[in-house]
């Protein structure tokens, strides 16, 4: 019986690590400007999905559930 | 007794200034579509769309669909007609497409944003010219003022707008922009979203200011409105000064992204803004720049409306972000 029930909980504590993993996974998001990245989360959990527009970002371009908008662009080194 | 009274007129006019300020967070509507297509017309299952813009002249809803490479053409009522392009860099060919804009004789403009170009077409989607852009740098807002010439986010880091003729020659620049300590990044710190309205006004908000301003046809500022009353742009600011220590690199410039998109008709503005649960549009007086109220483009439970056109009298058009479907709602 002891057996059977922390058999429960090793799989429910496996299941939960990799429920969690897959939750930020599919809200985090980053890209990389030459040796800079540049990452985004929504905080409040929710969508964020990585695309982006040329009027709010190409590197990076989040938009979470709460409204908020995380954009970012590589740009070139200065001449 | 004199005196007095001009106290009391004064107070009155105070009361009745006061009492007729609207607040807009109390002010609220939301719109419900009528229509929507993009999940069963497999002629238009888009990808990545962006921007869309009602052509007053033709009455038609055009959408860059940009993940695609072409570009889509609705009737008023979201019937599919036709599509238009496919990926390439050749004549009638796309590599992003974004920004549309109609001139007067009904000249579709369309800015790609990979191939730094415009291409123009006439009604039929003929192509009539097209040019390479004059320098790197130039972002997708466009539209064409009322002597036809094109308008762009200028990229010399001293103007905040360009005109070009339909060859691609800059024929001027104008607006006072904001200083940026990285000069070479002026361009990016300046940018804005723009749009003409019929009697050739300017409108234009900053992407990284809380700022919204009216030039008249002659490029003179009418005014200029401060938008950090805004909620979800006070939010937007906080969230990027957190970002900017966090993430700022040296390769990399973090966008504030305080707006979405802007569109005009008669008598107002609606300014799109992040940062707040919905992502409202605010509405704006278009002659005194005055907040009206706010607008919610609904989309069942999760939606994102990040792209729209008020321009028609009695419709909105918009695309929605997370379910890339283009919605029309009633006014």
């Amino acid at each position: 019986m002891f057996k059977k029930i922390t058999l429960v909980f090793v799989l429910g504590a496996i299941l939960l690590t990799f429920y969690s993993f897959a939750i930020a996974e599919s809200c985090g998001e980053s890209a990389s400007c030459g040796a800079s990245s540049i990452s985004c989360n929504c905080s409040e959990g929710g969508e964020c999905s990585k695309d982006g527009d040329s009027i709010n970002g190409w590197a990076i371009n989040c938009y979470c559930d709460d409204g908020s908008w995380e954009g970012g662009f590589c740009i070139p080194a200065p001449e | 007794m004199r005196n007095i009274l001009a106290v009391k007129i004064l107070f009155c006019i105070i009361f009745i200034s006061c009492s007729t300020d609207i607040n807009v967070e109390e002010n609220s509507e939301y719109k419900i579509p009528i229509k929507e297509i993009g999940r069963e017309d497999s002629k238009a299952l888009f990808y990545k769309p962006r921007f869309i813009k009602y052509n007053n002249i033709d009455k038609r809803v055009y959408v860059s669909d940009t993940g695609n490479n072409r570009i889509i053409v609705l009737d008023d009522n979201l019937n599919f007609i036709k599509e238009y392009g496919s990926f390439g860099q050749g004549p009638g060919e796309f590599n992003r497409p974004e920004g549309i804009a109609f001139s007067k004789e009904n000249l579709i403009h369309i800015f790609e944003a990979s191939n730094s170009r415009i291409q123009i077409f006439n009604s039929q989607f003929m192509l009539n010219s097209g040019f390479q852009l004059p320098s790197a740098g130039f972002r997708a807002s466009l539209d064409i003022d009322s002597n036809d010439r094109i308008l762009l986010n200028a990229v010399d880091n001293k103007h905040l707008f360009s005109l070009l003729d339909k060859s691609g020659n800059i024929l001027g620049n104008f607006g006072i922009v904001y200083e940026y300590d990285q000069n070479h990044l002026s361009y990016l710190h300046n940018q804005t979203i723009f749009r003409y309205d019929e009697d050739g006004n300017l409108y234009c908000a900053f992407v990284n200011h809380p700022v919204l301003r009216k030039y008249d046809k002659f490029n003179n500022l009418v005014f200029e409105v401060n938008t950090d009353f805004i909620p979800g742009v006070k939010k937007q600011i906080k969230n990027w000064e957190k970002r900017i220590t966090e993430k700022g690199g040296p390769n990399i410039y973090l966008s504030k992204s305080l707006v979405r998109d802007i569109s005009i008709d008669k008598s107002f503005i609606y300014l799109g803004v992040a940062g707040e649960k919905g992502f409202p549009v605010y509405v704006f007086n278009k002659m005194t720049g005055k907040p009206i109220k706010k607008i919610y483009l609904t989309y069942g439970e999760s939606y994102i409306p990040a792209y729209y056109d008020f321009s028609s009298e009695n419709y909105i058009y918009a695309i929605e972000k997370l379910n890339m479907v283009v919605l029309k709602y009633e006014k």
